[in-house]
């Protein structure tokens, strides 16, 4: 019964990360001029700079905290059978060591991170190849050599892809709201950085799984769109998909649940393959946890005693509103007329 | 001893096994909060000396589906005529109750209709009941519908009254 409609809009509109803020466009700006000025000379290929991530796709959201990140990529215009992958990624090292005290090669990036918490992540990408692909630079200094390569990647594919996903405008826009949804319940229930979904495994579940759920008024012609369904209908499916694998934990074989869930676009990687059984296990309970409270609040009649139990799964940004405000409004106080009543025969 | 236990295992009984969920003939919901319940509860005709009970219901109506929720009851005032089969419930009091709450609410809550008790296992309302429901459908309210519920010993029913006829409403499973 309860659609909680206007407390969904309410928290998408507080979670969604509408533009990227000056401070955060200007970090950009400043590292990009930094990587121009201060690339070794060896580097000498060009290079094209685009925005990437969850911004560019229209699925971004706030982080909870002031750990905002900026995805930078640069498609160096050069092969991949001519450079190795962190040779690259040390020029792009090399340019920015020093610009703040924390410069780290991590495996698919370079990552600069500010005193005030936000960090910029620079990927690097050989975009010149004989096959037509695109190549992302992988691997760190000290980290495994079979980690060290150039991955088929097409960041830029990905971004149309999800941008452009469903042909209706706001078929797309339900889309991105219950991914957008679903990115913060995965911020507010996971508190250790490890065993956690990542944001774009989230995004390609909803991608594939997700029915858009709304209702045609056959009176008035007038379109609702139903996000505590939708939030139903894809968590529903998320959690049939997990599939029951034979392995051993701790010294004895059981059924562990393990949930795989592949990329929109080429070479579609399985985007889930890190977590460990038991962090697969803690999601699969976490998932379920999420869509008996999202049952229960569908089953309220009170949309403020359902929206108490979405806060509890969505965090302190979902409204709970004060019970007048869901009523309508009454043109005049009513007046009380006195009234009789009996239980004998009148 | 054993009335005040027995009184309260039958309230037991309604609070937690019957949701207190109406349908409607047009799928609307009608659905009296447990803080209302518990008002109207307390005046269950138990024993042999309890006096009819009533009250006004008020409750609103909500903007995202046009269900209805009571959400306050009215209790017996001082000049309320109580008896064994009768209530009769005047205005004194029940109107500066419903203007408290109306002026709380910033005028987001309505009169919703009539609640009363009945010393009877399962309420039938009365030809009394019943006249006098249709001369309040008749006072046009701003809902153009009312809530009338009787409570009885064993059973709390609801009865739903627009301009041309009463129903007697079935429970949402």
């Amino acid at each position: 019964m309860a659609l909680c409609k206007k407390q969904f809009q309410d928290f998408h509109d507080t979670i969604k990360l509408k533009e990227e803020n000056e401070v955060l466009s200007s970090k950009r700006d400043i590292i990009v001029k930094r990587i121009k000025d201060k690339l070794p000379e060896e580097a000498a290929y060009s290079f094209d700079i685009f925005n990437q991530g969850s911004y560019a796709m229209h699925t971004g959201i706030k982080p909870l905290g002031s750990d905002y990140d900026i995805d930078v990529g640069l498609y160096f215009d050069m092969s991949k059978d001519d450079v190795d992958p962190l040779t690259a990624k040390n020029w792009i090292y090399k340019a920015l060591d020093g610009h703040t005290s924390d410069v780290k090669i991590k495996n698919p990036c370079v990552t600069v991170t500010y005193a005030e918490g936000y960090h910029v992540d620079v990927t690097v990408y050989a975009a010149n190849n004989s096959d037509g692909k695109v190549y992302l630079a992988k691997g760190k200094p000290n980290g495994k050599v079979e980690d060290k390569k150039w991955d088929e990647s097409n960041p830029k594919d990905l971004i149309t892809e999800i941008r452009e996903h469903l042909p209706d405008k706001d078929d797309r826009r339900q889309f991105r709201r219950i991914v957008r949804y679903l990115k913060r319940w995965k911020d507010v229930k996971f508190s250790s950085v490890n065993g956690k979904p990542t944001g774009i495994a989230l995004t390609s579940c909803v991608y594939h799984w997700l029915d858009i759920q709304k209702e045609t008024d056959t009176f008035t012609g007038k379109t609702t769109y139903k996000d505590l369904e939708a939030l139903i209908n894809v968590v529903s499916k998320i959690i049939s998909n997990f599939q029951q694998e034979y392995v051993e934990i701790d010294g004895e074989y059981k059924f562990m649940p393990r949930l795989k869930v592949r990329l929109p676009v080429e070479p579609k990687p399985e985007l889930l393959e890190t977590m460990t059984y038991k962090q697969m296990k803690t999601f699969k309970e976490k998932l379920e946890t999420l869509l008996e409270a999202l049952e229960d609040a569908k089953a309220k009649a009170d949309p403020t005693d359902a929206a108490e139990l979405l806060k509890k799964q969505f965090g302190d940004d979902f409204p709970v509103p004060e019970k007048s405000t869901t009523g309508k409004k009454a043109m005049a106080a009513a007046v009380i007329s006195s009234s009789e009543s009996a239980s004998e025969k009148g | 001893m054993n009335i005040a236990l027995f009184v309260q295992k039958k309230e037991g009984i309604c609070i937690n096994n019957q949701k207190e969920l109406f349908i409607l003939p047009n799928n609307r919901i009608l659905y009296i909060r447990p803080e209302a319940i518990e008002k109207i509860n307390h005046y269950r005709q138990i024993r042999w000396t309890d006096t009819e009970a009533g009250g006004i219901l008020i409750g609103r109506v909500l903007m995202e589906d046009g269900n209805y929720i009571v959400d306050d009851v009215t209790e017996p005032m001082p000049t309320d005529k109580r008896s064994r089969t009768r209530f009769s419930r005047k205005q004194e009091g029940h109107q500066e109750y419903f203007n408290d709450v109306w002026k709380r609410e910033n005028g987001r809550c309505f009169y919703l209709g009539e609640w009363h008790t009945h010393p009877e296992s399962v309420p039938v309302p009365s030809s009394i009941d019943r006249k006098d429901w249709s001369r309040l459908l008749n006072l046009g309210y701003e809902t153009g519908c009312l809530f009338f519920i009787i409570l009885g010993i064993d059973e709390l029913k609801v009865w739903y009254g627009t301009e041309d006829k009463i129903i007697e409403l079935k429970r949402r499973n």
